[in-house]
């Protein structure tokens, strides 16, 4: 782990973070990826088998019916021109 | 002004009152008050306090029962709630500087349940800053300090739920779990935590951590309160597609102690991580389950490195995917003088979020990468997959599975831990997280300080019910 991965991680998560941070989760991030080093053990055969015999799921993945273009119309509180109006996030800016 | 020593009653008792006229629910409502107006200076478990609706719910109670009408076994009965459940016009920070003054448009289906119910909300509780945590010390907006001695941590991250409910400041509460946030701090606050199975409670309107694992959980002082809670709460929720019907309702925890099997986790009773007198009392457990006719062997589950490392690496990754939403757009910690909208979300997030919650978030993001992914991820759904295919298994041949709750006893507020020690905290219960079936702390046995030591029992989805009747017979037998 160095620095610039973690930068590179907090500009993926919308962070922002001081030097001082980035020393600080550099050295934890590694020692957790550390801490999970037992799973490295595991082989892609026993991640492959887990997977084949439906293991990782809860409940049935079921097909049902999508909305309607006429049922999302229905829920929004705006309707303009096909599209729904939302606040601008961002004051300011291009119009 | 009553005495305060009805604050020490259980619910069962507080009916019997309520119903015999010994008192009425805004005396009730007003003694536990006044127990958090004299304890709070010290405990701190409270982060907003909701005095004035609290009165108001309880004198309609006094009505409603002065009618002769009953909404339910918790009319009139006070309770308190950690701070992630949305509660409609009062203010939901999950301990957080980001959601420091949330005030949710409506309630989370547990909290509109118990006030269908008649049950009357004190306040919100204090928590680890978006249940990220293990000591309640993860908090941005206050201390909470264990009511056995305020030199130590709670526990966490509903520490505020079980110093609540420990100080007597709530007769129950609710609070969260996803890798034994309810049943750590129950520990070491000397209270009975409850994780029930994966989906029987509605999470609707809890805010999440990690939705694969996350469960509504109950801190109460005894497996008959935590019944009568549980009762109240269960019931599919078309509001949360995890939800599901409990097949068999009912939580009767009087009557003699069934025949048992049971199954003693040997991984967990050994290695230098767990401490003698944690191991001590387990046994000690287990000879007075052996001694009543219970059937004991040991039983081995996959390593708890693996265990911990698979919630690990799990929990961090579906906590970087809900930690998105925390943008400041909508709702939330806002910075107005910024132009750019990268910027805006990055400010945002890293004014409003903790240290712990970045900490996570920067993990999860990094398990999720493509050069990760396969190394670690992959890795821990199917190691999550062997846990629960072995406690199927055993748990089709044993009734339950005993261990510790947490390898040590409570650490001291303040205490240097390395984020990979506190990790180590949450080693006995998150098998049955990542397996999903219902787990229960009850308070047994002390650490080398004299600080209370949990009992960690699970069962198969569905057994509650007999989780705490096992629970009732170590609070009969005592310690």
């Amino acid at each position: 782990m160095t620095p610039e991965k973690i930068k590179e991680l907090a500009k993926n998560a919308r962070l922002s973070l001081t030097d001082t941070e980035c020393e600080l989760f550099c050295r934890d991030i590694a020692a957790l990826e550390a801490m999970c080093a037992p799973l490295l053990t595991l082989s892609a055969d026993f991640t492959e088998h887990h997977r084949a015999r439906g293991m990782d799921a809860l409940r049935e993945d079921a097909v049902g019916e999508c909305l309607t273009t006429e049922a999302v119309r229905s829920m929004a509180p705006a309707w303009e021109e096909g599209y729904i109006p939302v606040p601008r996030a961002v004051e300011g800016g291009d119009e | 002004m009553m005495q305060n020593g009805i604050v020490k009653r259980t619910l069962a008792e507080h009916r019997r009152a309520l119903d015999g006229g010994e008192y009425t629910s805004r005396e009730l409502t007003r003694a536990y008050l006044d127990t958090i107006e004299q304890r709070e200076p010290s405990v701190g478990a409270y982060l907003t306090l909701d005095a004035e609706r609290a009165m108001q719910a309880a004198r309609e109670a006094d009505e409603r029962r002065a009618l002769g009408i009953q909404k339910g076994a918790l009319d009139g009965i006070p309770y308190a709630l950690k701070d992630n459940f949305c509660t409609a016009g009062l203010r939901t920070t999950s301990a957080s500087k980001m959601l420091e003054n949330f005030v949710p448009p409506y309630d989370a289906t547990v909290v509109a349940r118990l006030r269908e119910a008649g049950a009357v909300l004190l306040g919100k509780l204090n928590m680890d800053e978006f249940a990220m945590g293990s000591t309640n010390e993860n908090s941005a907006l206050g201390i909470t300090r264990n009511p056995l001695d305020p030199g130590c941590v709670t526990g966490g991250s509903s520490g505020g739920s079980a110093a609540a409910v420990a100080a007597y400041e709530a007769p129950f509460a609710l609070g969260s779990d996803t890798g034994g946030s309810i049943r750590q701090p129950a520990a070491f606050c000397g209270v009975l935590g409850l994780k029930p199975t994966y989906g029987v409670l509605s999470r609707y309107g809890m805010i999440a951590l990690a939705s694969s694992l996350d469960c509504v959980g109950i801190v109460t002082h005894t497996a008959s309160d935590c019944a009568a809670v549980l009762s109240a709460l269960i019931g599919k929720d078309r509001l949360d597609a995890t939800s599901r019907t409990h097949p068999d309702p009912s939580f009767e925890v009087s009557g003699e102690l069934p025949h048992l099997r049971v199954a003693v986790v040997r991984e967990l009773l050994e290695g230098d991580e767990v401490s003698p007198a944690v191991v001590r009392s387990c046994k000690t457990a287990v000879e007075l389950l052996r001694a009543h006719g219970a059937e004991i062997d040991e039983v081995s589950l996959p390593s708890p490195g693996s265990a911990l490392a698979s919630y690990c690496v799990l929990s961090a990754a579906e906590a970087a995917s809900n930690m998105a939403r925390f943008d400041g757009v909508r709702y939330g910690n806002r910075k107005a003088d910024v132009s750019d909208l990268s910027e805006f979300y990055a400010q945002n997030r890293s004014e409003g979020l903790g240290e712990e919650v970045k900490r996570r978030i920067l993990f999860g993001s990094y398990m999720l990468t493509r050069e990760k992914r396969a190394m670690y991820y992959d890795r821990a759904r199917a190691a999550r997959c062997e846990i629960r295919e072995r406690m199927t298994e055993i748990l089709n041949r044993y009734d339950l599975i005993i261990n510790p709750t947490t390898p040590t006893g409570v650490f001291k507020r303040g205490e240097k831990i390395t984020p990979e020690k506190r990790r180590r905290a949450d080693l006995c219960a998150v098998y049955a997280s990542l397996a999903g079936f219902p787990a229960v702390s009850v308070p047994f046995g002390r650490d080398e300080n004299g600080m209370p030591l949990g009992l960690h029992l699970t069962a198969a989805p569905f057994r509650e019910a007999l989780l705490l009747r096992v629970a009732s017979f170590f609070e009969e037998v005592g310690e």
